[in-house]
């Protein structure tokens, strides 16, 4: 159903862009001793109702929507939480998985998400922190040039690519991950 | 009352606030992704590297990639809506890395757009 977490993250910021964000943040905390992955994706845009942080996970209430659905089912089959904080100034969507859950999709091309973010609105100041074990990289698209050049945004991708690659030097997330695990 | 001057300028103003569009030249040639969950769930990210990386490789100017949501057509994602200038938009739909490549050489390059990977 969601075979890569990245594609959920993609999913949320797509939401975001389309309130109006202006700043994405996006955070992943994996600590293997401790068992948890953290996951959240924060914005400036118009922000939800009440009403409607307590109905996200129904698909069928207001339009038809699908991705605050899948993320919190998700968490839900891993053993973690979910959580929709919102007011004026944004939304934050939490999320939180047991890392050793068999259910947990690998990460996958995160690189790529960031940047189709990017291509769906180039004006975006979008930020990325990725923790692994206390080990930390991050990401602020603002020291970038113009990214509605392709070329920026394979930089930024290659970045953020060799980030990872140094990040899980020792532990390769899909060490972390259940269905990668299984399917070795 | 507001002159439609100014209404122009409040309705710019706000159209630059609301959502991004990207600046389209008269002849650029457009590629839409559809981005919506069920875009994604598809397999559209992979479709639109596979855009990116074509145009760029191949070093096409004037060709704009870009994003939209969910049209209601979900069992036909990934599609594409490809609109060279003044010509009439062309749907593809189910479209993979495959059928982008040659979407690109095909229709974007030689102007010749493929019947089968249409609706």
């Amino acid at each position: 159903m969601v075979r890569e977490l990245s594609l959920c993250i993609l999913d949320l910021g797509e939401n975001s862009i389309k309130s109006s964000a202006t700043r994405i943040s996006i955070k992943i905390e994996a600590d293997t001793q401790n068992d948890f992955l953290r996951v959240s994706v924060a914005d400036n845009g118009i922000g939800m109702t009440d009403e409607q942080i307590e109905n996200a996970a129904d698909p069928f209430f207001g339009t038809l929507h699908f991705g605050l659905p899948f993320a919190s089912m998700l968490c839900d089959i891993c053993g973690g939480k979910f959580g929709i904080e919102s007011g004026r100034n944004g939304t934050r969507v939490s999320m939180s998985f047991r890392l050793s859950s068999v259910d947990l999709p690998p990460m996958g091309d995160l690189a790529q998400t960031v940047i189709t973010l990017l291509l769906g609105d180039p004006r975006l100041a979008l930020e990325l922190s990725y923790k692994a074990n206390g080990r930390e990289f991050t990401l602020d698209t603002g020291d970038y040039g113009d990214k509605t050049s392709f070329g920026v945004l394979r930089e930024i991708r290659e970045f953020i690519k060799d980030n990872i690659k140094i990040l899980m030097e020792d532990k390769p997330y899909e060490e972390f991950s259940g269905i990668a695990r299984n399917s070795q | 009352m507001k002159s439609s001057a100014e209404l122009q300028e409040i309705r710019n103003k706000l159209r630059m606030e609301i959502g991004y569009s990207l600046p389209i030249q008269e002849n650029d040639i457009r590629i839409v992704v559809g981005m919506g969950t069920c875009g994604i769930a598809a397999g559209a990210r992979e479709v639109v590297r596979t855009f990116m990386d074509e145009v760029e490789k191949r070093g096409l100017e004037h060709v704009k990639v870009t994003q939209s949501g969910c049209i209601g057509k979900c069992d036909a994602e990934p599609i594409v809506e490809v609109t060279l200038p003044g010509k009439e938009t062309v749907t593809y739909v189910h479209v993979d890395p495959a059928k982008a490549r040659e979407i690109v050489a095909s229709h974007i390059v030689g102007g010749k757009a493929i019947k089968n990977y249409m609706k």
